[in-house]
């Protein structure tokens, strides 16, 4: 008898949750085989997603992302900070992903999770190469002053595909940062816009403005099963399965990254076009919740200054 | 063949405490590497074609073709008091692995099912930070693909990459020389990988093994893992990919910078067709390393 035989036999006896224990992958592939996922949802379409703009009202800007259960909330604060001379125009976008231990049984207090180099790694490769925000947006007085944004995001609850919550998170939490209007003196010294003018004779206003976004990246993360690829997994799915790919596009689809990193099964040629194709089909659908909620905070925003 | 290994792996251990004084020689001059455990090979491959027709195609600063890789050359053995090692260069790239293990663990980390696989990436300078911390965790992700973890429950295996110099692709090269370091330890592996960088510029021309400056000049590079093909009889069934030989997947697949699809796909080509000659080499090191301790232990 094989194992999958027996694992099927003993499976009618024993309680669903002990099937579900004992034989994680045989657990797995029964649903698959019927098209459905552990969850209910069909093989190929990725969990409900929620983003909720400007939930922190201490930050510049600021999102909340729900994927399912992972949840991802990212904030951006702002310094002022001297530019470097080689970039004298350019501002800079420090990235830090948090993984407290409250998101994760598998998360120890006082120590730093295994994935969280990782995602944050991933995304400011991500931030970088797609030049969603151009550093010279951050710009304040040329070789002067600068906009330093520090860009946190801590993840809540981690049920898998972080780096697709993440890079979420980030872009919505930078489509609604908000440079503040500030006053800069002739030797770059940055005032808050309400100081009195007359102290400073030559003092400029800045004006308040938002970041103009180029290709806005967004990850898409496929748990590989010799036969099936499943988009957006769960922790258990991704627990189970042990390999994924990331696929990296903006949401039209185009590729800017395919990370894979290791895992015990093998990607063909056809798995990845696969799941390039799977991307460009979540990119559509992405880009419509984004956009919605991007212009309902902006909308909000026009409303209080009316 | 992997007991085999093991087998003649003890046999060496005799030899190796002979050349303590070798040791010294090999710290004071880092050219210098054993005759009959190393080799160099230089691919001189001048086929060449561009994905979008004719292209310019750049001079590179070390005046190789876009389809040359750098000189390779593997060393195993040269720690002894790890219980394996392998120092794999690429030209001014070099990274020496050292594998300890399987080695007693406990407390949480423990595995009844499996022996836990550690990576510690040490920098050629300063302190570890946060992309040294991603490098472990693709490196062990990658090697747990080839170390049959199984045969060793409750076990620790620690591989420690030491760079000493990174002149561009030091995560490809660490991954060939762990993997040379854990056959020089005796682990029982599924099979071996090989590791090619890949850069792409804007027209699509594609730079295999690029060097440090063409890494940061170059639209996107790409490291790519892949694994070697199997010489053994049997043909591990559940590895086979759907009509596509198990030599021809990705194990990893790790990309910075702007690859589009078309690009990716002919950087996965030609990676694939270096990759062959990367396993070619490394299994011809090994197996000529092992020859020559045969004949050590013959005379």
């Amino acid at each position: 008898m094989t194992e999958h035989e027996h694992a099927a036999s003993v499976g009618e006896d024993v309680e669903l949750e002990a099937f579900r224990r004992l034989y994680p992958l045989e657990f797995l592939e029964k649903f698959l085989k019927d098209g459905v996922r552990p969850d209910g949802r069909p093989l190929g379409r990725a969990r409900s997603t929620l983003i909720s703009v400007g939930s922190l009202p201490h930050a510049e800007g600021s999102a909340m992302v729900k994927l399912g259960n992972t949840t991802m909330l990212a904030g951006v604060k702002l310094e002022v900070m001297t530019p470097s001379v080689d970039f004298p125009d350019e501002g800079r976008i420090v990235v830090d992903f948090q993984m407290p231990a409250i998101c994760s049984p598998h998360v120890r207090p006082g120590r730093q999770s295994e994935l969280e180099p990782v995602v944050s790694e991933q995304i400011r490769n991500a931030l970088s190469s797609s030049m969603m925000v151009d550093l010279r947006e951050l710009n304040i007085a040329p070789g002067k002053a600068a906009w330093m944004a520090y860009l946190d995001v801590y993840c809540l609850d981690s049920d898998g595909s972080l780096l697709d919550a993440a890079l979420l998170a980030t872009a919505a939490a930078l489509a609604d940062l908000k440079l503040p209007e500030v006053a800069v003196t002739d030797d770059g010294k940055v005032l808050p816009a309400s100081s009195d003018v007359q102290e400073h004779r030559s003092l400029k206003n800045i004006q308040s403005k938002r970041l103009k976004l180029g290709k806005i990246p967004m990850a898409l993360t496929c748990a590989v099963h010799p036969k099936y690829i499943l988009p957006d997994p769960t922790a258990e799915e991704e627990a189970i399965l042990k390999t994924t790919i990331t696929v990296l596009t903006d949401f039209s689809g185009q590729l800017f990254s395919l990370y894979k990193p290791g895992g015990e099964v093998l990607a063909s040629t056809s798995t990845v076009q696969d799941c390039f194709a799977l991307a460009k089909y979540r990119g559509k659908e992405l880009q419509k919740i984004f956009n919605n909620a991007v212009i309902d905070a902006e909308a909000d925003d026009a409303m209080v200054e009316d | 063949m992997i007991e085999l290994l093991k087998q003649k792996k003890k046999r060496t251990n005799g030899i190796k405490h002979c050349e303590i004084g070798w040791q010294s020689k090999l710290l004071s001059n880092s050219t210098y590497y054993r005759p009959c455990e190393s080799q160099v090979l230089r691919l001189d491959t001048t086929i060449f074609e561009t994905s979008r027709g004719t292209r310019m195609v750049h001079d590179r600063p070390d005046g190789r073709n876009p389809n040359q890789l750098r000189p390779l050359v593997c060393a195993r053995g040269l720690l002894h008091r790890a219980d394996g090692s392998a120092r794999w260069s690429q030209d001014n790239t070099i990274v020496i692995a050292a594998v300890y293990g399987p080695k007693a663990i406990s407390g949480r980390r423990e595995n009844p099912a499996r022996a836990v696989l550690e990576v510690i990436w040490k920098p050629k300078m300063g302190m570890a930070g946060p992309s040294e911390r991603e490098a472990e965790f693709i490196l062990k992700r990658t090697l747990e693909y080839i170390v049959l973890t199984a045969m060793h429950p409750n076990t620790a295996i620690s591989v420690i990459i030491q760079v000493v110099s990174d002149d561009g692709g030091a995560l490809s090269c660490a991954m060939n020389a762990a993997c040379s370091a854990l056959v020089d330890a005796g682990i029982p592996l599924k099979g071996l990988i090989a590791a090619v960088t890949c850069a792409v510029d804007k027209d699509g021309v594609i730079y295999l093994d690029p060097i440090n400056k063409e890494e940061k000049e170059f639209h996107g590079h790409a490291c790519l893992v892949f694994p070697g093909k199997p010489m053994s009889s049997f043909a591990p069934a559940g590895l086979a990919l759907d009509s596509e030989p198990i030599e021809r997947g990705i194990v990893t697949s790790v990309t910075k910078g702007i690859l589009s699809a078309e690009d990716y796909l002919n950087c996965l080509e030609r990676s694939r067709a270096a990759s062959v000659k990367i396993a070619e080499f490394a299994r011809s090191s090994l197996e000529k390393a092992q020859r020559g301790v045969e004949l050590v232990v013959a005379s």
